[in-house]
């Protein structure tokens, strides 16, 4: 008999629970990696939220320094004075930074017309060669240049030329409006954000690839391009035909990355949003290690009960069947014994009733022979 | 029964080990390329970052290259930012030594400090290519210090034959970049002496400051003088104003530079008015040879403009490093003894070949700004 603290009710109490628990381990662990895919997923969502948010300001920066300098190449351009783009240049701030690095008016040749910050050795210079009044005076709209370093301040600027059409003749180029706009307040956004290397990270592009924006500042100013920066990344992005979207990629150190990326109009930057997946699934990835872990326990403790369980059974077992054996010898000897008391008590009673019925056969003759004189058998 | 407990184990067993084979097989066949790591410096950030981009990315282009056509070294450059101060680059030289894994240099893109740099990576035995650093004095700094362009002796000689032989100019007139003295100033230097030997004359040599933008006394200065010619011996950004004020002035006299105002800076800052200044360097986008526009598409669509002769150089540097260490294994000392040892390497920029100084031996090409571009002068 068994009793209630004994090892081997321990034994099977321990096999039945880890029986029980394998199949909630099991059910975990699905739900887990449905949770996990649930987790990507809101990850996907703050990061289109951000990266709207981000896009949208970045948008907003560029439509506005667009609006301020179209509306100077509204002006007749005879009457813009020296003092309007000195209140243009000084009113208008992004981020504690002006927007403006120089505003240049160039005549319908190229000519430095009139400029602020004013320099008087740049009055008349030929700007013609510039890219941006080249396209504006090829294209006659709004031109936006790739990222350039200028040469005052050493910041990165982007250059945005603004055509000028004689009042009543829009065919009629009579000048350029060109900008320089500064790219510092960019960075500054992204990098309020939060967003650092190791969690997230969020950075502007070029049309080709030129860094504008990044929470590390150096990237920027040293016109570092994400072909040499993120080769890996650069390389999938140029492989997407939207022109915004999600995808992960592995880097060359085989961290898996999801990334977010959308195209910024009409200066064809794009905004990215890069972070680790083992960050953005941390708490799923925790928990089903946690239910890994107890899952390869309870197996190793339902393998060691099942195991043990299954030798004290196989003990008991050849226990029972030695008792049994030696009670089938006794059984044996004891039939045999009553066997050999058998034949001896049997056989007796078989020569009593042979001699009983010798007797009754003398008793018969005997009565026969009274009733007519025996034969002299002698003579 | 017996048997066929044996031989379903047995089917298991044999499932199992062409499972693992096969599971294995790949990573044994794709066996992951040794990381070699390279230092990158130059001037990353400040007036003239413009040069140091081009290097940094001419050197990258390069090692991205090498890492797709070869699967047993992977080039991973580092990058450090010298600011074109010799004290800085000296700082950056020293990190890059005490990094054991960065196996070779390329840079830095001037003279000043490569001057510096130089003597810490002699000093630590660490080889240096430099795309760009052309004074004299270089030469001296020791074996483990190269360089893909002439210096500024062999430069100042050939613009001297360019300016007196072949345009016939014999009164000269020089302006000189005082800031950056250690490539302009002995550029300046080389030329006097050779137009000199030709029987020219230098009747007026000036200077300037990197960043002016005035020029207007310093050219009336130069204007009483009364010269043939002005050669300029400094860089893109201050020839373009110096010649842009030239022309306002309404004067029409012929401008010939060195390589440093080989750049789309010249064209763009200068307008037409660079129109017809003429200059010796040592690489063109221009050439037709097709390993060069090889070179160019590949770096256009890399990064979305033409290279220069700084990108030019460096992209050179950094295949001569992978020749020496295909030669001689992935050690500091391996690749100083391959580089010294390099004959004529086929490069984008020419054919290479190393004195035993580790001066480059090649021709000088001239070039004119001619409507909007650069064009080569045959």
């Amino acid at each position: 008999m068994i009793e209630w603290w004994s090892k081997e009710r321990i034994r099977y109490i321990l096999l039945i629970l880890a029986v029980s628990i394998l199949p909630v381990l099991l059910f975990g662990l699905v739900t887990i990696n449905y949770s996990s895919t649930i987790a990507q997923r809101e990850a996907e969502k703050v990061d289109k939220i951000i990266i709207s948010n981000l896009s949208n300001q970045t948008y907003f920066f560029i439509a506005r320094a667009q609006d301020i300098v179209q509306s100077l190449a509204h002006l007749p351009i005879g009457k813009i004075e020296k003092e309007t783009l000195e209140s243009v240049y000084r009113n208008n701030t992004f981020r504690d930074f002006y927007i403006f690095e120089s505003l240049i008016l160039l005549d319908e040749k190229g000519s430095v017309r009139m400029l602020y910050p004013e320099r008087k050795e740049f009055l008349g210079l030929d700007y013609s060669r510039q890219p941006s009044f080249r396209n504006v005076k090829e294209k006659e709209k709004i031109f936006f240049s790739g990222v350039e370093f200028s040469s005052v301040s050493g910041q990165p600027v982007i250059m945005l030329a603004v055509p000028i059409f004689q009042p009543g003749f829009p065919k009629t180029l009579v000048g350029v409006f060109q900008a320089s706009i500064r790219l510092q307040g960019l960075s500054s956004l992204i990098k309020e954000f939060g967003t650092n290397e190791k969690t997230a990270l969020a950075f502007l592009i070029g049309q080709h690839g030129e860094i504008i924006a990044h929470p590390d500042y150096r990237l920027v100013k040293q016109q570092e391009n994400i072909a040499n920066a993120y080769p890996l990344l650069n390389d999938k992005i140029l492989k997407q035909e939207k022109t915004e979207g999600i995808f992960q990629y592995s880097s060359r150190e085989k961290v898996e990355y999801l990334v977010n990326f959308q195209t910024i109009y009409p200066t064809n930057w794009k905004l990215i949003t890069r972070q680790e997946i083992r960050e953005v699934l941390v708490v799923p990835l925790q928990l089903r290690s946690f239910l890994l872990i107890a899952l390869i326990f309870t197996l190793l403790i339902a393998a060691g009960a099942s195991y043990n369980v299954a030798s004290y059974l196989d003990r008991i077992t050849k226990e029972r069947e030695k008792i049994r054996d030696e009670r089938n010898k006794e059984f044996q000897e004891k039939i045999e014994a009553l066997e050999k008391f058998q034949r001896v008590t049997i056989g007796r009673e078989l020569r009593m009733i042979e001699l009983k019925k010798t007797i009754k056969e003398l008793e018969e003759r005997l009565k026969t022979s009274k009733g007519s004189p025996p034969k002299n058998n002698n003579g | 029964m017996a048997k066929k407990t044996l031989l379903f184990l047995g089917l298991i067993i044999l499932v199992a080990i062409v499972i693992g084979l096969t599971w294995g097989w790949p990573k044994i066949l794709q066996q992951e390329p040794q990381t070699i790591k390279i230092g990158v410096i130059g001037p990353l950030s400040g007036e003239v970052a413009f040069y140091g981009a081009e290097l940094r990315n001419g050197a990258q282009l390069a090692a991205a290259q090498l890492n797709e056509e070869q699967n047993r070294y992977y080039y991973e450059l580092v990058s450090f930012d010298d600011e074109a101060d010799s004290s800085i680059a000296r700082q950056r030289a020293e990190e890059m030594v005490e990094n054991r894994e960065i196996l070779a240099v390329i840079g830095p893109a001037f003279s000043v400090p490569t001057l510096s740099a130089g003597e810490v990576f002699q000093k630590a035995k660490l080889p240096a290519i430099s795309p760009s650093a052309t004074s004299p004095k270089v030469t001296f700094l020791g074996d483990f210090i190269f360089r893909v362009c002439p210096s500024d002796s062999y430069n100042g000689k050939s613009l001297g034959e360019f300016v007196v032989q072949d345009l016939g100019f014999h009164k000269i007139a020089i302006l000189w970049d005082e800031t950056h003295a250690a490539y302009s100033g002995e550029l300046a230097d080389a030329f006097t002496q050779r137009t000199e030997q030709l029987g020219a004359v230098v009747i007026k040599r000036l200077s300037y400051q990197s960043g002016q933008t005035d020029f207007l006394s310093l050219l009336q200065d130069v204007k009483e003088a009364e010269p043939e010619v002005i050669v300029l011996t400094g860089y893109a950004s201050e020839a373009a104003f110096i010649v842009q004020q030239a022309r306002n002035m309404g004067w029409n006299i012929p401008f010939v530079g060195g390589d440093g105002l080989h750049v789309n800076e010249l064209i763009e800052k200068g307008g037409e008015a660079v129109e017809g200044v003429k200059m010796t360097t040592f690489f063109s986008s221009d050439n037709p040879d097709p390993r060069v526009q090889d070179f160019v598409s590949s770096f256009r669509k890399r990064y979305g403009m033409d290279p220069g002769w700084a990108a030019a150089h460096s992209y050179d540097a950094m295949r001569l490093i992978n020749q020496a260490i295909e030669k001689n294994g992935p050690s500091r000392e391996g690749i100083q003894k391959a580089l010294a040892e390099t004959r004529n390497f086929q490069g984008i920029t020419g054919l290479i070949n190393f004195d035993e100084n580790g001066d480059v031996i090649k021709d000088v090409i001239k070039v004119e700004v001619k409507g909007g571009a650069f064009k080569v002068l045959f």
